[in-house]
């Protein structure tokens, strides 16, 4: 079946978000998410949705999961450490050990990552549809601006407590630089800058926490 | 955020009640499109719930035992050219815990001792 719907940035969002768990995590769940991409797109396609549509549904359905992608990513980074510190095999309870420092910098990020993605991806699916080809918008509207703001401020806030908390400020740094980024869109420059700034703040983040130990 | 222990959060529960669902039309084994889209049709829901939230909410099910998974044979996924899916059941912890959540929910729903809603 010819998928209307590429899984390709999915997959690499997937990477992207594991990155640095062991490939058996990494792998189920890129293979999980495939599959249920697979098994949505041929529901839909017999259901007689339209290409259009079905690409709508699995990707705003992907965006919706992404704060829940990122805490994922948190608590399995949090599972590890407590493993390694207790020597347990397994972790056995419902509980996870969430800290508000690093919850609360998070959740803005991925709430301003969502809405700058949400925002896009339905910008450009009404130009596509209207006019059957793909042309980016370039009019930063107020809502953009704010978001913009938001993503700056992250990028500011995120190198401010880099030094007490290397992985949180890497978080906001980089999700602050894509957020700005994502929000000036049409032009190169940022998107070179932020993925520039993303690879210093994980450098620098990485540095940091080699420091600690 | 800690919750108490044992307590369930209501995507968990609605896992857990689909799961069961499904498991008493004959349905004993489950793929995340397929819970996904049982839970949409129970709540009417117009969109699926997110690959995030969801494959988020199987894994800690998974952890504290009240699911169990493995993956299907591969020579079916290929047979009908589809990816592998990850086949998911409810343990009997977990149909314990649906039970006792829901038993709770009703409790605290209709409650008849004068102020039980508003203190809980």
């Amino acid at each position: 079946m010819g998928s209307p719907v590429p899984f390709a940035p999915i997959g690499w969002w997937i990477r992207a978000y594991t990155a640095g768990l062991p490939d058996i995590t990494r792998e189920r769940r890129r293979m999980e998410v495939e599959s249920d991409v697979w098994e949505e797109v041929s529901a839909l396609t017999a259901l007689g949705s339209g290409p259009a549509a079905i690409r709508a549904a699995v990707w705003l359905r992907w965006l919706a999961g992404v704060p829940d992608d990122l805490f994922w990513r948190l608590e399995q980074r949090r599972t590890r450490r407590t493993r390694s510190t207790t020597g347990e095999g397994s972790a056995t309870s419902m509980n996870v050990n969430t800290d508000r420092s690093v919850i609360v910098p998070g959740a803005v990020v991925a709430t301003a990552i969502v809405a700058a993605l949400i925002l896009v991806t339905i910008d450009n699916i009404q130009y596509f549809e209207q006019s059957q080809r793909f042309v980016p918008t370039s009019t930063l509207t107020n809502l953009s601006l704010a978001l913009f703001g938001i993503g700056l401020a992250g990028l500011v806030a995120g190198f401010l407590v880099m030094r007490a908390r290397p992985t949180t400020g890497a978080i906001l740094a980089s999700g602050g630089a894509l957020v700005a980024a994502v929000m000036t869109y049409w032009l190169i420059v940022p998107i070179v800058v932020a993925l520039v700034v993303s690879a210093v703040a994980i450098r620098r983040a990485r540095r940091l926490a080699r420091l600690e130990t | 955020m800690r919750r108490k222990p044992g307590a369930l959060l209501p995507i968990e529960i609605s896992i857990l009640v689909a799961g069961l669902d499904l498991g008493g039309r004959g349905v004993a084994e489950f793929h995340g499109y397929l819970l996904a889209s049982e839970i949409a049709d129970r709540d009417g829901a117009r969109r699926l719930m997110a690959h995030g939230s969801l494959y988020r909410a199987l894994g800690r099910l998974e952890t504290a035992g009240l699911l169990e998974s493995r993956w299907e044979d591969p020579d079916l996924g290929a047979a009908e050219g589809r990816p592998r899916r990850r086949l998911y059941h409810v343990t009997v912890a977990g149909a314990r815990a649906a039970n006792r959540a829901i038993t709770e929910r009703a409790a605290q729903v209709f409650d008849p001792r004068p102020g039980a809603a508003a203190a809980s």
